[in-house]
């Protein structure tokens, strides 16, 4: 890693860290939806995604979450865990199918889908009860929307945004 | 006809591919299944109120009451039973989650408060039909 990329990656983890803190002071969207969000924090993950390599995206996410830790608290921390780590490993997957059979929008809604999947998971293992997970098929219709519009954003911050446009490793350029 | 054209022509333009719709299809259906492995039932007698797994109170149902939990940081929680009926009214947590759920009185329902390690479970009542719930 050069000097650059060390850069690179404290901006966008700096900025992933602003995006959660902002969004988690920001008044609930739905009403009718409690704990459903945005995630403007997974708009970064997702420049990380295509533009760092595998190794350097887990280190950002896993410093990105210690340090929203510092700001939410333990018991926050412990399910935007969950939920980050199980969204990271998902969109990894979805990303080994290659361009030609997945698209960005698609990685970045699965990523949304599992993000939720996590923190349902943990809430159900922490409060020792399974029927939180009734309302996964509710929070899971808005984490796929949400991820929908973060894979539309993401894309075209990746495409008309020209510094990013330059860091895009070699490999990443057919996703475009 | 039209609006098919367009709406085909949309995902063209943000570059999905037709895998991306199959897989999301297929998780949104998978997470249907929960429903059918943790389904709710009936009117519920009774409400458990658990700190971190472990039963604090159990509440009747047919009893109208308002009780209110504290924890040792000054945390609370403020419940309240109404016509068979159990939520929380008030609470300091910071999301309100558990406040914006409401009443809730089937059996397998339940109000959260992940801040303060709280769930609140609608029972039977009936000794026999309890599941023990082991994670």
């Amino acid at each position: 890693m050069n000097i650059k990329e060390y850069v690179y990656v404290s901006l966008l983890t700096a900025a992933a860290v602003v995006m959660g803190i902002i969004e988690s002071s920001l008044p609930p969207f739905f009403a009718f939806a409690p704990g459903a969000k945005v995630g403007l924090a997974n708009l970064v993950m997702i420049i990380a995604v295509f533009t760092l390599r595998w190794r350097q995206v887990w280190v950002m996410q896993i410093l990105r979450l210690l340090i929203t830790a510092l700001f939410t608290g333990f018991s926050v921390f412990l399910y935007s865990f969950a939920g980050g780590i199980l969204s990271l490993l998902a969109m990894y997957l979805m990303k080994q199918f290659g361009p030609k059979l997945v698209s960005m929008i698609g990685i970045s809604t699965v990523g949304g889908f599992f993000h939720n999947f996590g923190q349902l998971a943990m809430a159900s293992l922490l409060a020792k009860t399974t029927s939180v997970m009734l309302y996964l098929p509710w929070l899971a219709f808005f984490g796929i929307l949400a991820g929908f519009a973060i894979g539309i954003a993401g894309n075209q911050l990746i495409t008309r945004v020209k510094p990013i446009q330059e860091l895009f490793i070699k490999e990443s350029k057919q996703w475009t | 006809m039209n609006f098919f054209k367009n709406t085909v022509n949309f995902f063209k333009s943000i570059k999905t591919k037709p895998l991306d719709f199959v897989i999301i299809f297929l998780l949104f259906i998978a997470s249907f299944s929960t429903l059918f492995f943790f389904a709710t039932g009936s009117k519920g007698a009774q409400a458990e109120l658990r700190i971190s797994g472990k039963v604090i109170k159990t509440f009747d149902l047919n009893k109208n009451q308002t009780w209110t939990y504290r924890d040792k940081d000054g945390d609370y929680n403020k419940i309240q039973v109404k016509n068979g009926e159990i939520a929380v009214v008030e609470a300091n947590c910071k999301d309100q989650i558990d406040v914006q759920r409401g009443y809730i009185s089937k059996t397998g329902e339940t109000i959260v408060c992940l801040p303060h390690n709280l769930v609140i479970e609608v029972m039977s009542g009936q000794k026999d039909e309890r599941v023990d719930y082991k994670v």
